[in-house]
């Protein structure tokens, strides 16, 4: 088993400068979503194609940057 | 062009194949995410979960001498073991990981250049199978606290011109626009950063591919913000796991003779009643 088209690339949601990289490992896709700095995970999802993995994703992840962290 | 001060505390992806199946080698990943080794990882590496296995769960802290010695013999590792450490985003807590164990003295551990993300790029085997590693006995042959800065010696260390404090946040937290990256929990009351303290984000340290820039340019790169190897350096973040990478990247990398990791960082500083500020650039 090895990863496949591994991509990465620079985005921006809700205003956040984000890293999304997707690879295959058997039959899924996974994506995760990073933001910029320092690189920590905000959002994940898997799924059988590249496409709706990163749309799931970032989906996720826009919501997440959404909410408000508490003080 | 000047090689690292000690370069066996790096390995290749090439080499971590070669050798991956050597009985005294044990290899950990350490992941920011701590779900993707689940993914699927080198095969015979097993895991460790930063949040519940590298540091006190109780206290803040890090890991008990106890604990550590634990995880250890229950990872099959003994005090002669080889240990290659990797893990996602530049090996970030690979780093807090190595930090620790040579701060409790453990003598044979590296760290794979590039991480999790090289060895996955570079189309690499995976496996999804988690070892059932053979316990051992573990025992820690001491603790150097000279890697570590606690909160009393960086408020002297503010005050003394001769000590240089890295922040290695990004700028926006340094400048305290932010309180903590986007979507990240921990956070503090004011924003900001120890007065007098040089802004040099952690990941600059690294190329695209994830591993570490030549010993020529990291040298360069903290030159040129008045880091020398002449100045005791006490580096923060604001958890203390970004800064244990430059830690790793001074100490070991550059063999700068005094740098120290104060892993209380900004969610301890910024949050003291009393502690000085400084905002902006």
């Amino acid at each position: 088993m090895k990863a496949q088209d591994y991509h990465t690339e620079s985005r921006e949601v809700a205003g956040v400068a984000i890293k999304v990289t997707t690879y295959k490992i058997g039959d899924l896709y996974h994506c995760h979503i990073a933001n910029a700095d320092p690189g920590a995970t905000i959002a994940r999802a898997e799924a059988a194609t590249r496409d709706e993995a990163e749309r799931s994703a970032v989906a996720k992840a826009t919501e997440r940057l959404k909410t408000p962290v508490p003080k | 062009m000047r090689t690292y001060a000690n370069p066996q505390m790096l390995v290749t992806t090439q080499w971590v194949d070669e050798h991956k199946n050597d009985a005294a080698l044990v290899i950990a990943e350490v992941d920011v995410d701590t779900a993707v080794y689940n993914e699927g990882h080198i095969p015979g590496a097993i895991g460790w979960n930063w949040q519940t296995q590298l540091c006190d769960t109780v206290q803040r802290d890090i890991i008990s001498r106890t604990a550590l010695e634990n995880l250890l013999g229950s990872s099959s590792i003994s005090n002669n073991s080889t240990i290659v450490l990797y893990g996602d985003n530049n090996n970030w807590f690979a780093a807090w990981a190595l930090w620790q164990l040579k701060m409790y003295g453990h003598k044979d551990v590296r760290i794979m250049n590039g991480g999790r993300k090289k060895w996955l790029a570079e189309s690499r085997e995976l496996t999804r199978d988690v070892p059932t590693p053979k316990p051992m006995m573990y025992k820690v042959s001491g603790y150097n606290d000279k890697y570590r800065a606690m909160m009393r010696q960086v408020q002297k260390a503010m005050e003394d011109e001769n000590v240089i404090l890295v922040d290695v946040r990004s700028n926006d937290e340094f400048t305290g626009k932010i309180l903590s990256p986007p979507g990240l929990p921990e956070t503090c009351q004011r924003g900001g950063h120890i007065p007098g303290a040089k802004n040099i984000p952690w990941a600059q340290a690294c190329n695209d591919d994830g591993t570490f820039k030549s010993a020529d340019e990291l040298e360069a790169l903290y030159a040129s913000k008045g880091v020398t190897r002449d100045k005791p350096v006490i580096a923060y973040c604001r958890i203390g796991e970004r800064s244990s990478h430059t830690w790793f990247v001074l100490n070991e990398l550059l063999g700068y003779p005094n740098v120290s990791n104060y892993d209380g960082s900004w969610t301890e500083w910024g949050n003291l009643v009393g502690a000085p500020v400084e905002k902006g650039a």
